[in-house]
């Protein structure tokens, strides 16, 4: 029975080792001697300044530095944004890739940071980078629909499925979404995209994957 | 007398446990591996409805299969025949998952039977999305975590069924212990992800 107060005891001290990822400040890698603090935070005053240094054609080096700060100072991402407004498409694609390679080596010891950038990447809207993003990190793209499965499994949900037109959307920092059914909790919705504005009878369904 | 007492209460307190490792060791549950990148549309399933990406109570237990396991068909039946079906565009910047839409794809259904299932008191922690190979290509499934094992409501299928009963190659899942934190699936006999190259 003694045994039992040292046990909570160190149970209690023991590092929790989902607490210790859930900090989107917490650095997937050491800092190496060019990703300094101070360095960070200039990116943060300026983001685009980093492009100021990266002569056009040069876009590895900024795939790179993307990737670095990312990885070793998780707080630049909030200056994706900025930077990516200020980017060619090249340049977008090139920060997209850097994201994606640092999202890939952060989430799996600090998976909080990986979807942090992930995050960042959504906001930009800026579908070079986002595209660019995807291709690294091999995202699976999921839209089954009854009537899709050529092994024939049983039809649920009312038959073969119609095509819905897709309009583009932008990100909204206040519109609200209604619901059909159940009611969703109220959250703010930062993407209005996808709206089905129609659907057509005779479409066919096809797999697109 | 004070002792066997207190023995007993930490004996049938771990009895869950010991099932859940018993049923583990037979298979039934979804082997979780290492932490992997979450859906890019999950992401912003989270950003849009962040109460649906909250942990459960560190407390809250697998239900047990008498009490869930109705409750699973009638979501399940109910939602595969609320929302038509209908193919959307799976662009990043087009696609959106909404809960209880008129209209929807796999990924629809599947958080909008998750939606409904948390409000009606399963824990997060018992109700995974998971996203597989259908023969058609990437799917998203919830997968509900009962006491004795893994079981699938699916938009493909009208009945719930044991994981093992699926034709479906497993590739990611929500891990148990953090809802945004996604995981892959190890391999399972010969329906892995990891083999699908070898086939």
């Amino acid at each position: 029975m003694r045994m039992i107060p040292g046990l909570v005891i160190a149970l209690l001290l023991a590092p929790s080792t989902s607490d210790a990822a859930t900090a989107v400040d917490v650095a997937c890698a050491p800092a190496a001697a060019g990703v300094t603090a101070e360095k960070a935070t200039q990116f943060l005053d300026n983001p685009a300044g980093l492009l100021a240094g990266i002569a056009e054609g040069e876009e590895g080096r900024l795939s790179a530095a993307v990737r670095d700060f990312a990885t070793m100072r998780p707080e630049t991402v909030e200056g994706i944004g900025s930077l990516s407004s200020a980017s060619s498409p090249a340049q977008n694609r090139a920060i997209g890739a850097g994201l994606g390679t640092a999202a890939s080596t952060c989430v799996l010891s600090h998976p909080a940071t990986a979807m942090a950038i992930q995050e960042a990447v959504l906001k930009t809207e800026n579908n070079d980078l986002i595209q660019s993003f995807v291709s690294i990190t091999g995202d699976v793209p999921t839209t089954a629909v009854p009537g899709s499965d050529p092994n024939g499994e049983s039809i649920a949900g009312g038959g073969r499925a119609t095509t819905a037109p897709q309009a583009a959307g932008s990100v909204s920092s206040s519109t609200s979404t209604t619901f059909t059914g159940a009611s969703a909790p109220s959250t703010t919705t930062f993407f209005s995209a996808a709206s089905v504005t129609s659907i057509n009878p005779l479409a066919q369904t096809s797999p697109t994957n | 007398m004070k002792r066997l007492v207190v023995a007993l209460l930490v004996l049938s307190s771990s009895l869950p446990c010991l099932a859940a490792e018993q049923a583990t060791s037979k298979g039934v549950f979804l082997k979780e591996s290492q932490n992997v990148l979450a859906p890019l549309q999950f992401v912003k399933f989270c950003m849009n409805y962040s109460r649906e990406c909250e942990q459960s109570s560190p407390e809250a237990q697998l239900p047990a299969r008498d009490v869930a396991f109705a409750m699973l068909e009638e979501v399940n039946a109910s939602v595969n025949q609320a929302i038509s079906p209908v193919t959307k565009s799976t662009e990043p910047l087009l696609a959106r998952w909404t809960i209880s839409p008129s209209s929807g794809d796999c990924n629809d259904y599947a958080i909008t039977k998750r939606h409904l299932l948390l409000a009606k008191g399963l824990p997060a922690s018992a109700l995974r999305l998971a996203v597989v190979y259908a023969p058609a290509g990437g799917h998203l499934v919830l997968i509900a975590r009962l006491q004795d094992g893994d079981y699938v409501l699916d938009n493909l299928t009208s009945d719930v069924r044991d994981w093992r009963g699926s034709s479906y190659q497993w590739v990611s899942m929500e891990s148990g212990e953090n809802p945004r934190v996604w995981v892959s699936i190890a391999k399972q006999d010969h329906r892995d992800f990891a083999e699908l190259g070898s086939k």
